[in-house]
Formats: structure tokens, sequence, C-alpha cells
């Protein structure tokens, strides 16, 4: 338990706002379609579409992205990339799943700048890239940004599609698929993001989500409660009140501390 | 001889909406900031309201639920949007929007019902303006939140913010008054009738210098402004009639952020280890620490109380006498005194406990009392679940979790530290008929089986109110992030208490 917790570094907490945007704004659009109909979709669909998928291992989080555009008959333009975030244990899978869309993003504005855009015209303006990923929880928590952890990002998401909108650029559209059900860029996307959590990463400072915190905190009471299922009523009191952890006093900061340095 | 019901109504009117005492005109102050710019009504904002709003609940004079406007959404949107963006623009309201329909209701074991202070007065608003109103208030709380428009001590009605907070502060604050060897005192006031006693222009002028745009404030005149009302007396629907001194009409989404507005002159301090307040919505509690009670108490007088009153006669509240709470905070029986507090000409002696936010604080911090009383009524609760037969397990079990718990564990990471023996048992109590109830066992199955068989969790609040407590921390009230800080964009700044390591001696109790 003490290692979990020191894993956690409790100064750098995550902060979260009472607004992610503006309530005049909206969040992204998107699309969660039942499991048969998502996959029928991904089979027929012909739009502009870019799988994103996100891997976190041994707290390595790495996000891969798989870009196709058919040229013509038979040739096909193709973008792969891994991207190696780096070691965090405050992260959860769904966080770094959020990384990967803003990822998808940053390569939508970095393909319609303002000089590409000046080139194409009106064109730009009436495509629609779909940022195609496999989790539900990303999906709807992009498309209503509110008051929870990954907040950041999520608002980063909003505003990096409303900037490639301002500047004439394409329209964005969040799709979910579902995982490992053979939809072929899924997949790639998939191997790409296992290919970024490999071997050792660099650590990056900063940032613990609350949701990883309470995650970790969360698991004892459990554990508590596995021993006492493990144990007979019949045993001494002292054997099963060994296993309660002590609730320190309040106070925020305190409470960080205490944890840190007590609680084990 | 009988009484007519119209003749009942127009008692019961002029009970819960006396005219307000005078006020002392507002001091014409600069604005404290530059009013804010206005952005457009969108759909998203229309669409979210509607559809946040509880479909079946009890309708206003026109007998529309919120049903209605949520099935006729994809038909109407675009008319209720323009309906919207017009009534902002141009200020005004339709006038069927401020009419109220005011169902009295009995409070539960009062002596005497004949008179008007048994009845709690319900009132019923109509939908479709609900919403705007709930969009405004939306729009008034994010550029509250944003530009750090109100004090960091409020804690009602606010995003992200809750009761255990505010009380998690003040404990801590207490305990820091301990470790510095020194006592707290501690005043709490409740302003009467809150939302009915608000002067429009008053509050007009404190929305307007807190830097809301001229249009919103515009808005919000008209919306208090000119408002009738019909009472329900014996099922009888009587005549609607004008309410010239209505302040804010009870019942609309936007009352509570205005009111915060209005009274956050009193409330902004500074939170340090000489002193404190928390305000929660009309709940308003302050506090001085010092060496010893007197000295407390002439402090609270000269600087708390004066303050409270001086503002109370310039917006027209008043405070309620026989609710203003008063108690030393101290362990120590040498340092307590009882002298006391003159509020409202009225002399308040400090009491043994007092019950702030919902929950009891004796002056040694025991949380003796409270947690009697919280076992007290999970164990009502769960009896009543008890006499309810013909249920599966997972029902009553969540039923369980649903409805006897929060009577139980409200704010719990605040008393749970000073749990004693007996308490833990009276508490385990509840959690053995819940477990008899959800399963059905015998009385003489051991809890801890009974437990594992109803999947509860341990009744344990220490382990319970861990997680909140760390849960929460992310949430503290701190500076939004989303506008970056400047000088000007602070009205106060306020520090929140930061607190000594552990070495206390008044916390080192229920540690290993």
């Amino acid at each position: 338990m003490a290692e979990q917790l020191d894993a956690v570094d409790l100064k750098e907490m995550e902060k979260i706002d009472p607004f992610c945007i503006p309530p005049w704004q909206q969040g992204l659009k998107a699309q969660i379609l039942d499991r048969e109909e998502a996959q029928k979709w991904a089979e027929d669909s012909n739009e502009l579409m870019v799988f994103v998928d996100a891997s976190y291992r041994g707290n390595n989080a790495g996000v891969g992205i798989y870009h196709s555009v058919r040229r013509s008959y038979d040739s096909l333009a193709e973008h792969r990339e891994t991207i190696r975030i780096g070691q965090n244990a405050g992260y959860t899978p769904n966080h770094v799943e959020l990384i990967a869309i803003q990822a998808a993003l940053e390569l939508i504005s970095a393909i319609w700048t303002p000089d590409t855009i000046s080139i194409m015209g009106d064109r730009a303006k009436n495509l629609t890239y779909v940022i195609v990923s496999d989790s539900q929880a990303a999906i709807r928590a992009a498309s209503k940004p509110s008051r929870q952890s990954g907040q950041a990002v999520t608002r980063l998401m909003v505003n990096t599609a409303r900037e490639i909108r301002s500047r004439g650029g394409p329209h964005v559209r969040l799709q979910w698929v579902p995982a490992h059900a053979m939809v072929v860029g899924d997949e790639i996307a998939d191997e790409l993001a296992k290919k970024a959590t490999e071997g050792v990463l660099d650590p990056i400072p900063g940032l613990t989500l609350s949701s990883a915190l309470k995650k970790t905190i969360a698991c004892m009471p459990k554990v508590k409660l596995e021993k006492l299922i493990n144990m007979d009523t019949a045993l001494p009191g002292k054997h099963t009140t060994s296993y309660t952890i002590n609730k320190p006093t309040a106070g925020q900061q305190y409470c960080a501390n205490y944890a840190l340095r007590n609680v084990g | 001889m009988s009484i007519t019901n119209d003749e009942i109504a127009r008692c019961l009117l002029g009970e819960f909406f006396k005219p307000p005492p005078d006020t002392t005109e507002e001091p014409e102050e600069d604005r404290l900031r530059e009013a804010l710019p206005v952005e457009p009504l969108s759909e998203v904002e229309v669409h979210r309201a509607i559809f946040a709003s509880n479909p079946y609940k009890a309708p206003g004079p026109d007998d529309l639920p919120a049903i209605v406007w949520q099935q006729l959404w994809p038909v109407l949107k675009h008319h209720i949007v323009a309906l919207f963006r017009l009534s902002l623009e141009t200020a005004t309201i339709p006038k069927a929007w401020k009419v109220a329909k005011i169902v009295p209701l009995r409070k539960p074991n009062k002596p005497d019902y004949t008179a008007a202070k048994a009845y709690r007065p319900i009132s019923l608003l109509a939908t479709l303006g609900k919403n705007l109103e709930a969009v405004v208030a939306e729009r008034l709380s994010f550029l509250a939140e944003t530009h750090c428009l109100l004090p960091k001590s409020h804690f009602g009605a606010r995003k992200g913010r809750s009761t255990t907070q505010a009380l998690t502060i003040l404990q801590e604050s207490i305990f820091q008054a301990w470790r510095d060897r020194r006592v707290l005192s501690l005043v709490s006031f409740d302003v009467k009738g809150a939302y009915n006693g608000v002067n429009i222009d008053v509050l007009a002028k404190r929305i307007k210098k807190r830097g809301i745009p001229n249009a919103l404030v515009e808005w919000i005149i008209g919306f208090c402004s000119q408002r009738k009302a019909s009472v329900v007396v014996n099922g009888h629907v009587t005549e609607t009639t004008d309410l010239p001194q209505a302040g804010l009409p009870q019942g609309s989404p936007l009352s509570p952020i205005l009111f915060l507005f209005f009274n956050t002159d009193p409330v902004s301090s500074k939170i340090n280890r000489d002193k404190g307040a928390i305000a929660f919505v009309d709940d308003y509690t302050a506090w001085v620490t010092g060496a010893s009670a007197e000295e407390n108490t002439n402090l609270l007088q000269e600087t708390v109380v004066a303050k409270a009153e001086q503002w109370a006669r310039r917006s027209g509240a008043t405070f309620e006498a026989d609710k203003t709470a008063f108690i030393h905070f101290t362990r120590r029986n040498t340092t307590t005194s009882n002298g006391p507090l003159v509020v409202n000409e009225a002399e308040i002696r400090p009491q043994p406990e007092v019950k702030i936010l919902g929950v009891v604080f004796d002056q040694k911090l025991r949380f003796n009392q409270h947690t009697a009383r919280a076992a007290k009524r999970g164990i009502r609760a769960a009896l009543a679940l008890k006499r309810v037969k013909g249920m599966t397990a997972r029902v009553a079990r969540q039923l369980f979790t649903s409805t006897v718990m929060p009577t139980v564990d409200f704010a719990s990471p605040i008393w749970s530290t000073s749990l004693t023996g007996r308490a833990t048992r009276m508490l385990n109590q509840v959690q053995r008929i819940g477990t008899q109830a959800i399963i059905g066992a015998f009385r003489t199955v051991g809890l801890t089986r009974a437990e594992m068989e109803a999947g509860r969790p341990a009744m344990d609040p220490h382990v319970q109110a861990e997680i909140q407590i760390l849960g929460q921390m992310s949430h503290s009230p701190r500076k939004p992030s989303m506008v970056e800080g400047t000088k000007e964009d602070r009205l106060e700044e306020q520090t929140l208490p930061v607190t000594a390591p552990a070495h206390g001696r008044t916390t080192r109790r229920g540690r290993p």
C-alpha cells in the first residue's frame, strides 16, 4: 500500500476547475453506435479517418496513430505514428486515451496549416475528419466536458478543434469502434501504441490525476475486507483491527503529507 | 364562524412576504472591475438546461411539466432559443413566467397549525421560464468562477464545493488554534427570510460592482420586479395578487447564485490563524482565535458582529436571533467563559454545542452528540427499511445504500476522527439492522459474516472518510486556471489554512 501511494506524487495533484469550457461552448461532436453498427460503419465508411489508440503498461504511457488516405484504386497514402509519452504513475489508461485523441487533433492541425488551407480554398471547410477511438469513456468526456479527471486535456482538445475550424480548416468528429473486432485501422493503431510503451521510458514530471489517486485509495477498504473474509470472526479482534487504516485528521495539505509518510 | 379560502390566502401571503425594513442607501462605489463581455446565447446551453431539469417535477401555473419541453425539443428548439435570445437582448421577461403558484406545506411537529409559521411555502414557477433562469445562473456561475468574483469562503450553491470542505476548513482551524494554545470562538448567523428580504436595487448595485455585464444586470432587475403569486388553500387556487416586495423568487434556479453576490461583503474575509469565515448561502459563520474566551468575545463583538450588523442595515436584512449560535472551542475548562454577545440588542450566551451546516460541534470537538444523533437517525431509517417486506436482496441493498446510509454518513470525514468505541457500536447497530433487512439473517448472525453476505463494506467511517477527503483534495478551493492570473483579477486575496505537520497533541487520538 505504502509503495502504491509513494509512487503517486500527491504534491502534483491535478487541479479541477469548476468549469471545463464556457457554458455557451460545445464539446467535440461524437458518435457512439451499437457494437454491430459501429463495426459495419468502420468497414463501409469512406470518410477521412484517423485511428488512435493508447497504451498504458507499467506506468509507461504511449500513443499510436494511423491515418490513411486513398489516392486512387491501388495506392494508399499512409501515416503511422508512435508517440512515446513517458513514464508517470499518476496516469490512468483512460487519460492516455484522451491524450491519444489530442495527438490526432494536433496531427490534423499540422496537416491543415494556414498555407495548405489557402491553397485548398473552400474545399478544406467542407471536409470532415473522423477520429476513431475504441474508448467510449474518452469520447464521452470529449463531447461533454465537465468537472472530471483529465479535464485539462479535454479543454485542450476542444480548443484545438475550435482553432482548426477558425482558420478555415476541416470539421472534426469522434467515432467509437469496438476494440479487438478486426477493424483494420484500429488494430494497426493498437500495435503502434503497444510499440510506444516497450522498454523504459523517460519519466515525465508533474500531474497526478485525481482519478488515479482515487483508484489507489479505493483499493484499501477492499484489502481490509478480503483479509476479514479470510479470517473467521472467531479470531480475536486484534488480528482484524490491525488492518484498519487510520484516517488522517482533516485538512488538505496535512492529508497529503500524512498519506505519504504514514499510510501502509 | 367560517373563514373563506381567500382570507386564509391573504393572511398567508402577508406572513410569507413581509415588507422588508428600510435600507440605508448603499454607497455608490466604483466598480471593482470592468464589465465583462457578453457572449450570444447558444443552442447548447439551452439544450443542457432543458434536459437537466427533472421531467416530472411539479409544474407552475401553466401546468406544463419539464417533460413537455424535453419531448418537443426537436420541433420547438429554434423557437425556444429565439424567445430566450429576445428576452435576454431586450431585458424583458414574459409576464407568465413571473407568476408563482404558492403551496403551503405543513412543517412536521408543530404545536399550532393555525399559525402561518407552521407552514413552509413552496413556490412553483413556469418550467420554460425556469430553463432560461438556469441558463443565466450557469453563465453567472461561470463568470464568478473564472474571474474570481465571489469570495473563497462561499461554499453553498457553487460548483465543485461542498459542506464537507467548509467544515474541514473550520475543523482544521480549530486544531490549529489548539496547537497554538489558543481558544477559537465562533458565531454563526442565519439571515431571516433570506430570499424574500433581498432589496433589488441593492442587489443590482452589488452585481454591477463585481463586473456582471450591464445587459445581464438589466435582465435580472426585470426578473425580480413585478412578480405575482397565487396561493393554493384547501385545493382551491386563489386569484393572483401582486407582490410589491418579493425579493428573489423562491424556487428559481437563479436565486441561490444571486444571493451569493448579495452577501459577499461580510463574507469576504481572509482565513488565517487569527480569524476566518465560511458561508453557505444564507448561513454565515465567522470565528476568531485568542488566548482566552473573554478576549475572543470582545473581539467578535467589535469586528464580526459589528460588520454583520452594518451589512444587515445597509442591505435591509435581519438576522434570526434564536438561530444565532455562539460557542468557544477549547478542551481546557479554565479558559472558557460565560460572557454574552449582543446581536440585534439581544444577549446571546455561549452554548455547549452548536449545529453548523448540519453537524453538531461541541466545545471539545468530541462529536459524541453528533454520532449519537447520526446513529439514531440511521437506526430509525434502517428499521423502516426492515419493515418493508418482499424485496429482493438487491433492491433492499440498493435502498440501504441510497436512503439509510446518507442519513448516517453526512460529513463523516469531519466527525469520524473522534469515534469512540461506544459510538462505533451504535453505528454498527445500523449496519446490523440493515444487513438483516437485506439478506433476512437471524439476529444472532455475526456482523462480519452478515456484512459479507449482504455485500456491504464494513461500517467503518475511518476508511470511508479517508477516500472522501483524498478525493476532494483536488477540488479544494483555489483559483481556477482558465484565466491567467493577473493582480486585477483577484478581488480578494485569501489563503487557506496551511497546516502544521502531524505533531499536535490534539490530533494524536485514534492513531496507533
